[in-house]
């Protein structure tokens, strides 16, 4: 059992760059120095707190993302943004470092939305606490939020508050062979009303949604829409990118739903926001959005201003200084 | 700080139209809605255009004087108090819904724009604006981006963080960046969640687009009456427990009933010591089903009185109790003081039972309204301002609740803001390490620390003197930068 006084120690100690891991499933995301001294989280797991009338639950980081899943499912909770599961090994402050959110994240809000509070070791070795457990806190400015999606380049993890939500009573698969035009106006109406959507995604001529919500609610809708009940599987599937393994680079546009299809991409998902392209000839351009690529050999995050840049570095140097977290992750001139 | 001279006050004349320095008009600007912490601005100045805020703040920048921006002036914290030697910004010309796309569901609106203005540019076609502070008809966008603004409707539909895609924000320097965009996210750090609630320290928010929904089909608002405090708290927890996420949940006590009854009427029975107002959205068939849990739930808690509203009129009539409770309250004493600590739901009621211990013993009574669903405590406490020693006992009064949500594992401010009112408490909730990183992202953005200085983050020497933090000499981190 890993503690957060030898995290503390390891990073006081450090006197060369540490690249920090959970289960070591998100390598492709980023530039990963595999030659950096290496600091395991997995061994700093388990929950800390969990009130299911209150709706949050504090987690350590290295706690497998199904392991709290399950713990959730058995007060009939789940996290709403759906955090993708990149491999058993998956640890709930990767997905949280990394702030990747799975199908729901149109629809229920991004893994950000959910993190309440942190418990972080900095540059000092010192430990923490950001945000809180309960929904409401703006005393201080929001680095909880501030480290989801950082890359473990402001700070080490230790443990996160997340707020839960109650699973729908009833989810419904579905899927619908038509032509991509039909299937963006199908899934726009569902979104312009009140509707149970709470998952979507368009490949190879078939559009599939998820329907979740009141019993009596999914199914009027799935009378509405029809075509084929599909297993729940399917949306865990995707968001864990499987059906891309062994490609060597994974292109991801985030875009808006309404921007121009502009690629034959192998998927488009979140209600067409996010779009996918499987080791394409050239490296994709968009008019509106911006790529990621995922890849163990040329990894990139979306481009920012140098303005933007400027305020990255600025940070960095703030919870950083001495640069020892995943330095480089982001991007050269980033962080 | 360097004083603002006459070459600098001449080129600010230059740059905007409405330039603001005789006494009495300077006067109207103050306070913001903390009544009870005034200053006079140096200058007020009313820009037209965004070029116009870059080139004051760059000015500001250069001559090194203190910048406070302000909306409406709404706020409950201080957040926009001015400062006596600096510029008021004040960004009421920027009242424009520039865009609506209704496809996108989407807004972009200037920030001086209300927060229910929104709402009423879109509610035609079906669509609303989901954070709903109790100020909405005058508070500004601009201003809830800065507190990150909560309301009745965030237990469902989240926070200003929650519903706001893109902003558009001036620098301390003068630059504009825009942060957020039209997708669901943007690479590098989440700095669109860090400048919400950030108080106007890091920059000024110029434009925002935000998130619209579609409005809920069916809507019905609860209410139950009960005779012990303690069982509307538990029934609070037992409707969350439920699996039910209600749109709001909000309660009031004995004291906030019967004000809110003797003004406006709404029907309350003034017999009951609480009373929840819940309300649920949904579908026709699926709303039924959500009354009929949630009524089960209420009759099992013990409500003596429950009633359900589902025609508009009706709703309305309920709601208006909650509403105006705090005017309600206004009237039946000289001055109140609003507090906002957020505690475990679980807590409520033990930390109602010492609010009213505290009570007696600071001799001063206390209304509570609050967003129970959240947690989100709204304590009033009555006294009277002419009374200088009520006054102090109010504020003594205050501080104890917000070091009693600390204890419960709580904080001091769910959604007003730490502005200039809550900062020593500041130094109870976090210590010198973290205080330390709020400065050092303060100086990320605005290392001259023009922008609204001496707000939100206490100094380290500041928590020395309050008494509540240990400074360890030589170790205050950034011993370049002033601390105001």
């Amino acid at each position: 059992m890993l503690e957060v006084k030898d995290i503390s120690a390891r990073v006081a100690a450090a006197t060369s760059p540490l690249r920090i891991v959970g289960g070591d499933t998100k390598r492709r995301y980023g530039h990963v120095d595999e030659s950096l001294e290496l600091l395991e989280m997995a061994g700093h797991a388990g929950i800390l707190d969990y009130h299911p009338a209150e709706l949050v639950v504090r987690v350590r980081a290295g706690t497998p993302v199904t392991e709290l899943v399950d713990t959730l499912a058995k007060e009939n909770q789940v996290l709403a943004f759906e955090p993708p599961v990149h491999g058993e090994a998956s640890t709930i402050g990767g997905v949280i470092s990394a702030g990747l959110s799975g199908s729901r994240r149109p629809y229920a809000g991004a893994a950000r939305d959910h993190v309440l509070g942190a418990g972080v070791v900095l540059f000092d070795g010192e430990y923490r606490e950001f945000g809180g457990q309960v929904m409401k806190n703006v005393a201080g400015y929001d680095v909880s939020r501030l480290i989801c999606g950082a890359y473990g380049t402001l700070g080490v993890v230790a443990d996160v508050s997340l707020k839960v939500l109650p699973a729908p009573e009833r989810e419904v698969s579905l899927a619908l062979e038509m032509p991509l035009i039909e299937a963006q106006s199908l899934v726009e109406s569902l979104t312009r009303r009140v509707s149970p959507l709470s998952a979507s995604a368009y490949a190879a001529g078939v559009l599939s949604l998820r329907l979740s919500g009141l019993e009596s609610d999914v199914a009027d809708e799935q009378l509405a829409i029809g075509g084929e009940i599909i297993d729940d599987v399917y949306w865990r599937q995707l968001d864990s990118l499987a059906s891309f393994q062994g490609a060597s680079q994974i292109w991801r546009l985030s875009t808006h739903a309404l921007a121009p299809v502009e690629h034959d991409y192998d998927r488009m998902d979140w209600g067409f926001a996010q779009r996918w392209l499987v080791d394409p000839a050239t490296a994709p351009t968009s008019s509106q959005g911006h790529w990621t690529c995922i890849s163990n050999t040329s990894p990139s995050f979306g481009s920012m201003s140098l303005l933007e840049q400027k305020l990255h570095r600025n940070l960095k140097q703030v919870f950083d200084p001495n640069g020892i977290f995943n330095p480089g992750r982001l991007g050269e001139g980033v962080a | 700080m360097l004083h603002m001279t006459p070459e600098f006050l001449r080129a600010l004349k230059r740059i905007a139209s409405e330039v603001i320095l005789e006494p009495e008009r300077l006067a109207v600007y103050e306070a913001d809605g903390l009544t009870a912490k005034k200053q006079r601005p140096g200058v007020v100045v009313i820009p037209e255009t965004t070029g116009q805020v870059q080139r004051i703040t760059a000015l500001c920048h250069e001559h090194q004087v203190p910048l406070v921006a302000r909306g409406a002036g709404t706020g409950l914290s201080g957040g926009a108090m001015p400062h006596h030697e600096g510029v008021l910004l004040v960004m009421a010309k920027f009242n424009q819904v520039l865009a609506v796309n209704e496809r996108a569901l989407t807004a972009v609106v200037q920030p001086g724009v209300t927060n229910l203005a929104i709402t009423h540019a879109v509610e035609d076609i079906g669509l609303y604006y989901a954070p709903d502070p109790s100020s909405q008809i005058a508070c500004t966008i601009g201003g809830n981006v800065a507190e990150n603004s909560g309301g009745v409707h965030c237990l469902k539909y989240g926070l200003t963080v929650h519903n706001v895609k893109e902003i558009k924000v001036v620098l301390p320097d003068g630059e504009l960046v825009t942060i957020g965009g039209p997708g669901f996210d943007t690479p590098g750090y989440d700095l669109l969640a860090l400048m919400h609630g950030s108080e106007g320290m890091l920059g000024i928010v110029v434009e925002v687009t935000v998130q619209l929904l579609p409005q809920p089909p069916e809507v019905a608002v609860l209410m139950a009456a009960f005779s012990e405090v303690d069982q509307a708290a538990n029934c609070v927890a037992d409707i969350i427990a439920s699996g039910v996420l209600p749109a709001g949940l909000e309660m009031m006590d004995k004291l906030a009933i019967e004000a809110a009854e003797a003004f406006i009427g709404a029907g309350y029975p003034t017999d009951a010591q609480a009373l929840l107002l819940c309300e649920l959205d949904g579908t026709s068939t699926g709303l039924q089903i959500l009354i009929e849990k949630v009524l089960g739930v209420m009759r099992g808690s013990g409500a003596i009185d429950v009633q359900v509203a589902t025609d508009a009129e009706q709703r309305a009539k309920l709601w208006q109790g909650r509403k105006a409770a705090f005017p309600a309250v206004g009237r039946i004493a000289p001055d109140y003081y609003c507090m906002d600590g957020t505690i475990p739901r679980r807590e409520l009621s033990s930390v109602l039972s010492s609010i009213s211990s505290l009570s007696n013993k600071y001799s001063l009574a206390v209304a509570n309204v609050f967003h129970a669903g959240d947690g989100n405590l709204h304590p009033l406490i009555l006294y009277d301002a002419n009374d200088n020693d009520q006054l102090e006992r109010a504020e003594a009064f205050g501080s104890a609740i917000l070091q009693l949500c600390i204890d419960k594992g709580g904080t001091i401010t769910g959604e007003h803001g730490v502005g200039v009112e809550k900062i020593n408490e500041m130094c109870i909730q976090f210590d010198s390490l973290e205080l330390e990183i709020f400065h050092g992202i303060k100086a990320a953005f605005d290392p001259v620390g023009i922008l609204n200085p001496g707000k939100a983050v206490p100094t380290l020497s500041r928590c020395a003197e309050f008494g509540a933090m240990h400074v360890h000499v030589g170790e205050e981190k950034f011993p370049e930068l002033d601390r105001f």
